[in-house]
């Protein structure tokens, strides 16, 4: 499989009920950085150790969910031959002007086969680390709540896995890490454009468009039952975990936002390369392939989404 | 809801409701006797997940997810903001809401009505067919 001309999960569009709730718990707990407002109402975020300008832009809302997810590829070119290719591949595409997002340039949207809005990219202003790039410090001092690294991925669910696994595989060049199946049957697929275990996830479900997690990096399993902690002291909803998952075999914990978008921090993952063979999980083992501690099924964490 | 309660929607990052704050309200499950008590400016759902009980689904707790709907049958509370995909404006006006973002002002009857898509169908696939899953 050729090396993708996607680099990476650019950044998340989400909807919330209350946007100063929101903020309290984006910039304040999870410990984003608030980096600009524009006059469409939207509030932008990065996580500390991003480069590029956002990676997170919150809107209010009367429904809570995801309005889209983008990635950034690596340069215009590959941008102008990836929309050709979707088109070829038999989607609709539209161009985004530069700057609609602020900070950001042309965006080329499409629609997966499970209903979720992509946007890719190739240029976003740099703001920067806080470290500068001529001998830097490895943290910066004065951070918030969980100290998020990175915004990492998200996880969707929708009814055409297949079709959605075999656009994102034959046309933006990503391969299949990991995958859940029963039988002949794929229930859940995690994908990577790079050399992380997974930039992107699906779940098969019966409706499409919807969102189950945003997903940001922590550092250590420390930072994550540190987290754990802060999820206590601000009586934050709590999903699961802290635990461990069989597949990409994060340490992780869920929780969820003001309006009910659920959250993950996590940490650990292990290096993909294209050459490698995808993992398989069987139904018989859904318990352990999710939750490889408990070993059981969770209600709420499978079934509640926005 | 009447107005009153309308314009008492809460916004912003206080928790804090503008309820009574001396109000231990009697939440009763119809059909039938089951009740459980509210704290002061708890909601309805917050009281069902502190005191163990499993009577209406615990899903996001933040008015996003929909599985908490009720419909209250008698009473009057506030509310707090919730996803219109789950409780349009007139299900509202008929007393249908979600119970993470109800605040009793008073005893209420409700009604469990759990989430809008139910069976089945609206169950992602990692759940079809199992039918033992961990208790809350």
């Amino acid at each position: 499989m050729a090396q993708s001309p996607v680099l990476r999960p650019g950044h998340v569009c989400l909807r919330v009920l209350e946007l100063d709730a929101a903020l309290v718990h984006y910039r304040d707990r999870l410990g984003l950085q608030e980096v600009g407002r524009d006059a469409e109402g939207r509030v932008y975020l990065k996580a500390w150790d991003e480069l590029d300008w956002f990676s997170v832009v919150l809107c209010e809302a009367d429904e809570p969910g995801m309005d889209s997810l983008a990635f950034k590829v690596i340069d215009v070119a590959a941008l102008d031959a990836l929309e050709r290719d979707l088109q070829a591949y038999g989607r609709t595409t539209e161009r985004i002007p530069a700057n609609e997002l602020r900070h950001c340039g042309e965006r080329v949207r499409f629609t997966l086969p499970t209903g979720h809005t992509i946007d890719l990219y190739a240029h976003k202003d740099v703001k920067g680390n806080g470290l500068g790039r001529l001998n830097p410090n490895p943290w910066p001092e004065g951070l918030s709540g969980m100290q998020a690294r990175r915004f990492d991925h998200c996880l969707l669910y929708g009814q055409d896995l297949d079709a959605t696994v075999d656009l994102l595989c034959k046309v933006l060049r990503f391969d299949v890490t990991e995958r859940l199946v029963d039988g002949e049957l794929m229930l859940a697929a995690f994908l990577s454009c790079s050399n992380k275990a997974h930039d992107i996830a699906f779940v098969r479900h019966a409706e499409d468009n919807k969102f189950h997690h945003a997903s940001f990096l922590l550092g250590s399993w420390e930072e994550v039952l540190r987290a754990a902690d802060l999820i206590a002291m601000h009586d934050i909803a709590l999903d699961l975990g802290p635990t461990r998952h069989g597949i990409t075999r994060g340490q992780t914990i869920y929780f969820f936002d003001p309006s009910g978008n659920r959250n993950e921090v996590f940490c650990g993952d292990y290096t993909w390369y294209p050459d490698h063979e995808p993992i398989t999980w069987t139904a018989d083992q859904i318990g352990r392939a999710i939750f490889y501690h408990d070993r059981r099924l969770n209600e709420r964490f499978l079934g509640v989404v926005t | 809801m009447p107005a009153a309660e309308q314009e008492m929607q809460v916004a912003g990052a206080d928790l804090q409701v503008p309820a009574p704050s001396s109000i231990h309200a009697e939440i009763r499950i119809r059909p039938g006797e089951q009740r459980f008590r509210c704290r002061p400016q708890e909601s309805v759902l917050h009281a069902v997940a502190r005191l163990g009980q499993s009577t209406i689904p615990i899903g996001c707790r933040g008015g996003g997810c929909g599985v908490c709907r009720i419909r209250v049958l008698r009473g009057s509370m506030v509310t707090r903001r919730m996803s219109r995909a789950h409780v349009s404006a007139s299900e509202e006006a008929e007393g249908i809401t979600l119970a993470c973002r109800t605040f009793p002002l008073e005893d209420l009857d409700i009604e469990v009505l759990g989430p809008r898509s139910s069976g089945d169908k609206a169950r992602p696939s990692l759940l079809q067919g199992i039918s033992v899953t961990t208790p809350e």
